[in-house]
């Protein structure tokens, strides 16, 4: 009741080949031939299996990093904010340490409800974010920063996150800037040329890839290259992944035009290497999304139709082949996928509907030869189940 | 004052009240968003005359959000379910989004994922006119948004929806305000 206070997206993609699968989940892999003879890319089913202990990768989820390392964190690695725009855990290269955000509500927000029939009034502080460090070796948690979140570490030990201008408010735009520490004990120096709703994505080389979250939730994607000197790389794009020597950002274009496609883009000079329409494919596909990974001449990404394998040899851009999750295993997506050892091997997560707005969250390990995936129980979307990886590349060892 | 006088206060205070009540600008309404699939859900305006709690109802209107089920998937997921305030409505907004907008409140997702900075709006440039690609509504893949609702746009086959929406706001219950301002529970989404 009112009263007064104070892609165009493509085509639908092809029908799923996917073989349904029951609390058990087990399923056969099919392969269907897709695309131009001269790519030979496929689309095969994921089949999806009940893992019979931890899968493999590092994953953080209520309050805890759990994998390689395990160990109890200051408290849930979440990022309301930003979400899965950018890693809501980040390891540090050598895997000594993990850059983490916590929320904290400063207000108890009902959702249902809406603002102003909780009594919550314009300016009223809701919520604010922490960034943290958890250290492997002492098992400590230090706060690297009130009010901040979203944080891309580089090989040598730069942090960037993103520091609000002030904590989360009602019917206030929440914006803060960029800043840089060239280690955690260095000051912040702020980057960014003006506050926006930012997420500090990845590192490529010494370049710093930006989201910026505008209005309609549309994504731009900035680099930044020190102090005061942002440009725009793409407009109305995401940043998938970032090339092994971090000269090449992968990018999704986000806008509601049609068609959707992704790009090569130079880091340098924001030059377009090469594109790629995504429903040119056939079956077409409607949209790639964040939150991928790149190894060797491959990269991984999430797409509406599930698990893109896309291959970038010689700065051009196939489909190698599609995955395809039933969609009654997981409704929602397969996301974040991340390369796993040999590139053979992704850990990802799994989403299916839980209740009004909830999500059930699975990590996955899946391995694309067999187009196959193990599956942990489902955890609840509030302990906020994510993979932990670093994007920012090159990267000495580390990562996910 | 006298006994009389007072009367008399009391009397012109009831019927004026009387005929606000049965005034249609002075009726309650809301958006009412049924959130069952990305490319074609539906938007109504609900109405009420006066105290009346008797509900009356706009057209329905064939409406879209998001590319994904996914609640918490920034930028791809369909808005959260709950009421809504509204932080404002424009009839020219010329920003990212253009046209006829309204801006609604942040909400969170079940797992506490906040999606902010969406509308109720229709793929128009500010002055109502169409721009293709970006601006101009030619295809039913149009439904899909990051997030927003949105509505169909009259130029190429389709209905002028978001003028419909515009009339029945501001005809029946709506504020007839424009720019920033909060409207209370201007918004229902459910599943």
């Amino acid at each position: 009741m009112t009263r007064i206070g104070g892609t165009s997206r493509r085509r639908k993609a092809a029908a799923g080949l996917s073989v349904a699968v029951g609390g058990a989940l087990a399923a056969v892999a099919l392969v269907e031939p897709v695309g131009s003879a001269s790519t030979r890319p496929a689309v095969r089913t994921l089949a999806v299996r009940q893992a019979s202990g931890p899968v493999a990768g590092l994953f953080v989820a209520a309050g805890r990093v759990r994998g390689p390392r395990d160990a109890a964190l200051a408290g849930t690695a979440s990022s309301p904010l930003s979400g899965w725009v950018a890693p809501v855990a980040v390891p540090s290269a050598d895997g000594s340490q993990l850059v983490y955000s916590t929320w904290r509500e400063l207000r108890h927000d009902d959702p249902a409800l809406s603002w102003s029939k909780q009594g919550i009034r314009p300016g009223q502080p809701l919520g604010t974010p922490t960034l943290w460090v958890h250290d492997f070796r002492s098992g400590r948690d230090s706060v690297v920063d009130r009010n901040a979140f979203s944080a891309a570490v580089r090989a040598d030990g730069a942090v960037a996150y993103v520091r609000g201008r002030d904590v989360y408010r009602a019917f206030t735009p929440y914006a803060g800037d960029v800043v840089v520490r060239s280690s955690l004990s260095a000051k912040p120096v702020v980057w960014s040329t003006a506050p926006a709703l930012y997420v500090a994505a990845a590192w490529a080389g010494d370049t710093l890839l930006v989201q910026r979250i505008g209005e309609g939730e549309q994504l731009d994607l900035f680099a930044l290259d020190g102090p005061g000197r942002q440009r725009l790389l793409m407009a109305h794009a995401a940043l998938v992944a970032v090339s092994p020597d971090g000269r090449q950002a992968f990018v999704a274009n986000s806008d509601a035009v049609q068609p959707g496609a992704v790009s090569l883009v130079d880091v340098a000079d924001g030059t377009v290497v090469s594109t790629l329409e995504l429903a040119s494919l056939e079956p077409g596909l409607e949209w790639a999304a964040y939150g991928g990974a790149w190894a060797g001449d491959r990269v991984v990404a999430p797409t509406n139709a599930g698990i893109a394998v896309f291959d970038v040899a010689a700065g051009a851009i196939s489909l190698a082949e599609l995955l395809k999750p039933d969609p009654q295993v997981f409704p929602d997506g397969i996301v974040e996928p991340q390369f796993s050892g040999d590139g053979e091997h992704v850990v990802a997560r799994g989403d299916a509907p839980d209740g009004a707005d909830g999500e059930r969250t699975s990590a996955l390990e899946c391995d694309l030869r067999t187009a196959t995936c193990l599956a942990e129980a489902a955890e609840p979307g509030r302990d906020w189940l994510h993979p932990a990886y670093n994007p920012s590349r090159p990267l000495k060892g580390g990562g996910s | 004052m006298s006994a009389r006088s007072r009367c008399s206060v009391l009397v012109l205070i009831v019927v004026a009240a009387a005929l606000v009540a049965a005034a249609p600008a002075a009726a309650l309404g809301h958006f009412d968003f049924h959130r069952t699939s990305n490319l074609n859900s539906s938007l109504v305006w609900v109405y009420y005359l006066g105290p009346n709690p008797v509900a009356y109802y706009s057209p329905t209107w064939r409406a879209g959000s998001g590319d994904s089920t996914n609640c918490s998937y920034i930028g791809h997921g369909w808005l959260p379910l709950g009421w809504y305030d509204v932080w404002g409505h424009w009839d020219h907004y010329d920003s990212t989004i253009k046209g006829i907008v309204w801006y609604l409140q942040n909400k969170a997702c079940g797992d506490g994922t906040l999606r902010t900075q969406l509308f109720i709006h229709t793929k128009e440039l500010a002055n109502w006119g169409n721009s293709c690609p970006s601006y101009c509504f030619d295809s039913v893949y149009d439904y899909y948004s990051n997030g927003c609702i949105k509505l169909s746009h009259s130029g190429f086959g389709f209905p002028d929806n978001i003028q419909d929406a515009h009339w029945w706001w501001h005809n029946r219950g709506g504020p007839s305000f424009h720019g920033a301002y909060t409207a209370y529970d201007a918004l229902y989404v459910h599943a």
